[in-house]
């Protein structure tokens, strides 16, 4: 509101009270904003010729370049899993200490673990050095390479899970340090798998980003009918970003720009030397694995022996195992409005914010240890 | 045959000329400003752009091209008081040509910036030996060519050279350059400062009214300029109706105003809004510096600069609004912001209003002439239809106007134009769209 409008209605006009919008422009001080004195820029603008003098319309250009990991992540490395040829891509934020907890991420579906660089960025933020995250591409995604990229079934997601932990922090890290186990979509099924299996000892805590058995289960008519909506290839990467946010499959633009680069491909044509992108994952090839995803994930998430914690987007609806157990309070359940299905694309800072908080109210408490006297 | 009234007809129309419900925020024009010489014509918006139009010199008549844009200014966060800093460009200020390059000063909130604009050419490196990736047949020496640098397009650049930022607390209203070609003053609500545009990490406090205690505040300062003539007068408006003329030469803080102008307001028309419909929104000096002209809501005041106590002339310009001022309050209109300016030569006066139409009085408001910058005014020049939106009213001639107070569209407003320095052309800001207007 302007000083001047404050000024009749602010303080009591015509009935208008003072609205409280949080503006204190009647009490401000001189803001301390550091401002660098910009280097040249070297603007190239393209000069629009003869654009016909009567009416033009000047467009909003919307950013859509890629971004970098660097951006998010502090460090991007390949792990190779001893005794096999698959080496994995990871993403990592390093905690201060050696063994402080770490927050281990798994990705849905075609996607990859760029889809946490924001959250992860802002959780870093939020534990300052108290934890390391971990993110890492699955079999058949991203920069990944395996041996075998076309078996996605959950057992060998849920093994990968482990063997990447082990390589990329030593055989113990599942017995010593405290896991906190994030997965979204199938990557929520892959995590709910490997603790109901026992497969992380160390584990505490357990979330699940917007995956219910019930619901997916009954979406899987509708998958193959969707992907063929989507577009098969894109002339460049911009395009392909540009398509995520216009179609509301990633709504924020800034965690598209990180992370839509890393689910596609290059491809070039022999005869013409034309460029596309395509999808780094064949999602319609993936579906024998599909049904093996979502059964049992209800009771695998309650079985699990850790803090559990399910986030869903406004849409989804619980099925009934998950709706008595929340009733009886076996898990926590967090909804969040206005956001699609990549939750923690769209809404990174709320998700964060979330999953610290849920981490701090679930961290082990180590008490001190009484001394007897006999 | 165009429709044309007093010899003033549309000339152009720039932007998106779809209905106002769908127009995108960021595309609302916040300032338009034509330069010294009239060949160059400077919008902002709220999107923080700046969009600059070159007078087409190869056609006959009033005609612009687009020239240049650039993002002048970025969406803010102030973390200190949790507030957003808007990018919407609130002026625009040209410098005097002084070479190949355009100089140009435009503001949002709280950062003003000094943009180079010029004329860069491209180079591309070509004469490669390799041009085409293919070996050459037989390598000889004498064959080999130093690459060279050619010349390959000529872009527009515009360049930020200066930025004069954190002197500001409260929200910046003006910018006006001197005559001097050296300073500048920016003002905000309560304080305004004197620039050096060479220098942006100080600037000099020469207005300050902001009182101790804030729960004392009883007037903003809503406009300032300086004198086109004298470099060391400078003139600002408030919130009360008064506009003061300071000497800098007299004291290194002006609150001490030289010349104080305010009309006594007759006690019969007091009211409840009397205070808020006399608030200045925007004064002028004339080109000669001798006439300063004043926009309040209702009127336009037309002062000698020798005269304090009342004004030449009062016109008023939408007097029909006077008994609806409660329900523009409560839409908050009452506080809509109407710019004025002089013609070039100063013998003509041009302010807007509602419904998207705006005026062009004589400087003894004895003509006025409304023109509409709608999407009618187009389809009248092609189709030079009867319908006559264009009135003509003496002022001799009180036939009361039939003008259907409900009927206005209250969110179409002529706040942001500009009178070409030389010749009778006018650009209007209509919302998303930039209107030119000529009488030549």
């Amino acid at each position: 509101m302007s000083l001047r409008k404050e000024l009749f209605k602010g303080k009591g006009g015509l009935g208008g009270g003072v609205e409280n919008s949080g503006d204190n422009s009647l009490h401000q001080t001189a803001s301390v904003q550091e401002y660098e004195v910009l280097e040249e820029i070297d603007e190239e603008k393209n000069n629009l010729e003869s654009l016909p003098t009567f009416f033009i319309k000047p467009r909003r250009k919307k950013d859509y370049s890629p971004v970098s990991w660097e951006t998010c992540f502090d460090i991007c490395r390949d792990i190779k899993i001893p005794d096999s040829e698959d080496v994995f891509k990871a993403y990592e934020i390093l905690g201060t200490s050696e063994n402080c907890p770490i927050f281990v991420f798994h990705h849905g579906a075609a996607y990859s673990g760029l889809s946490f660089a924001l959250a992860c960025s802002y959780i870093k933020q939020l534990m300052n050095g108290g934890c390391t995250m971990f993110a890492y591409d699955c079999r058949g995604h991203g920069y990944t390479k395996t041996s075998d990229d076309s078996n996605l079934s959950l057992d060998i997601l849920s093994q990968d899970l482990v063997n990447v932990l082990k390589a990329a922090y030593g055989d113990n890290v599942i017995t010593s340090r405290d896991i906190f186990l994030i997965g979204h979509s199938i990557g929520g099924c892959v995590v709910a798998d490997a603790a109901s299996k026992g497969l992380i000892p160390s584990m505490t805590c357990l979330a699940v980003l917007d995956v219910v058995e019930g619901s997916a289960l009954e979406a899987i008519s509708g998958m193959l009918g969707f992907l063929r909506t989507r577009p098969t290839e894109f002339k460049s990467i911009e395009n392909a970003i540009e398509w995520s946010v216009k179609s509301s499959t990633i709504r924020n633009v800034e965690s598209s720009r990180i992370t839509i680069p890393s689910v596609l491909k290059k491809e070039e044509s022999i005869q013409t030397g034309a460029i596309k992108y395509v999808w780094r994952t064949d999602l319609a090839a993936s579906r024998p694995y599909w049904e093996g995803w979502f059964l049992g994930l209800s009771e695998k998430f309650l079985s699990a022996k850790a803090a559990k914690f399910l986030i869903l987007a406004g849409t989804d609806r619980l099925d009934k195992p998950l709706t008595i157990a929340q009733m009886q309070g076996k898990y926590q359940l967090l909804v969040l409005p206005d956001v699609g299905h990549m939750v923690q694309e769209d809404a990174p800072d709320r998700i964060a914010n979330a999953l610290v908080e849920f981490w701090k109210r679930n961290e082990r408490l180590v008490l001190p240890v009484k001394k007897v006297t006999s | 045959m165009a429709e044309s009234d007093n010899g003033w007809k549309f000339a152009q129309c720039f932007g998106d000329k779809g209905e106002v419900e769908d127009i995108t925020e960021a595309d609302i024009i916040s300032t338009v400003e034509f330069d010294h010489t009239g060949d160059y014509l400077a919008t902002g918006d709220k999107g923080g752009r700046v969009v600059l139009f070159e007078r087409n010199d190869g056609k006959k008549g009033c005609e612009y091209k687009f020239y240049t844009e650039f993002q002048s200014h970025e969406p803010e966060f102030d973390y200190l008081k949790s507030l957003e800093i808007e990018e919407k460009i609130n002026k625009i200020k040209w410098c005097k040509r002084q070479n190949a390059a355009h100089f140009l000063l435009s503001t949002n909130d709280k950062t003003i910036k000094l943009w180079k604009v010029f004329e860069k050419s491209l180079k591309v490196v070509a004469e490669n030996n390799l041009n085409d990736g293919a070996r050459p047949q037989n390598g000889r020496i004498q064959q080999l060519k130093l690459p060279k640098l050619t010349h390959h397009d000529t872009i527009i650049a515009a360049v930020p050279r200066k930025v004069y930022a954190n002197a500001h607390a409260y929200h910046i209203n003006s910018i006006s350059i001197n005559s001097d070609g050296e300073t500048y003053i920016s003002a905000d609500d309560l304080r305004i400062n004197l620039w050096n545009l060479n220098i942006s990490d100080q600037s000099f406090n020469i207005v300050d009214i902001k009182p101790v205690n804030m729960e004392e505040l009883t007037e903003v300062i809503t406009a300032a300029e300086f004198h086109p003539i004298h470099c060391n007068l400078f003139m600002y408006s408030s919130s009360k109706g008064t506009i003061k003329l300071s000497d800098m030469r007299a004291a290194a803080l002006c609150d001490q105003h030289a010349k104080l102008f305010e009309e006594q307001e007759d006690p019969a028309n007091k009211s409840f809004f009397s205070e808020i419909i006399s608030s200045i929104s925007d004064v002028k000096f004339s080109k000669d510096g001798k006439y300063i002209l004043s926009r309040d809501y209702l009127t336009l005041k037309i002062w000698d600069i020798t005269m304090e106590n009342k004004p030449l002339k009062t016109i008023n310009i939408h007097d029909h609004l006077r008994n609806k001022l409660c329900d523009l309050y409560e839409n908050d209109c009452i506080f809509d912001k109407f710019e004025c300016t002089f013609s070039g030569d100063g013998q003509n006066v041009l302010t807007g209003s509602y419904n998207n139409y705006f005026h062009i009085y004589d400087r003894e408001g004895l003509t006025d002439i409304a023109l509409q910058a709608d999407k009618s005014a187009f389809k009248a020049k092609r189709v030079g239809s009867a319908k006559n939106k264009m009135l003509s009213r003496g002022k001799s001639n009180s036939k009361k106007e039939e003008i259907n107070v409900d009927a206005i569209d209250f969110n179409k407003k002529i706040l942001h134009a500009s009178w070409h320095p030389n010749e009778n052309s006018i650009a209007v800001a209509a919302t998303n769209n930039l209107f030119i207007f000529t009488c030549v």
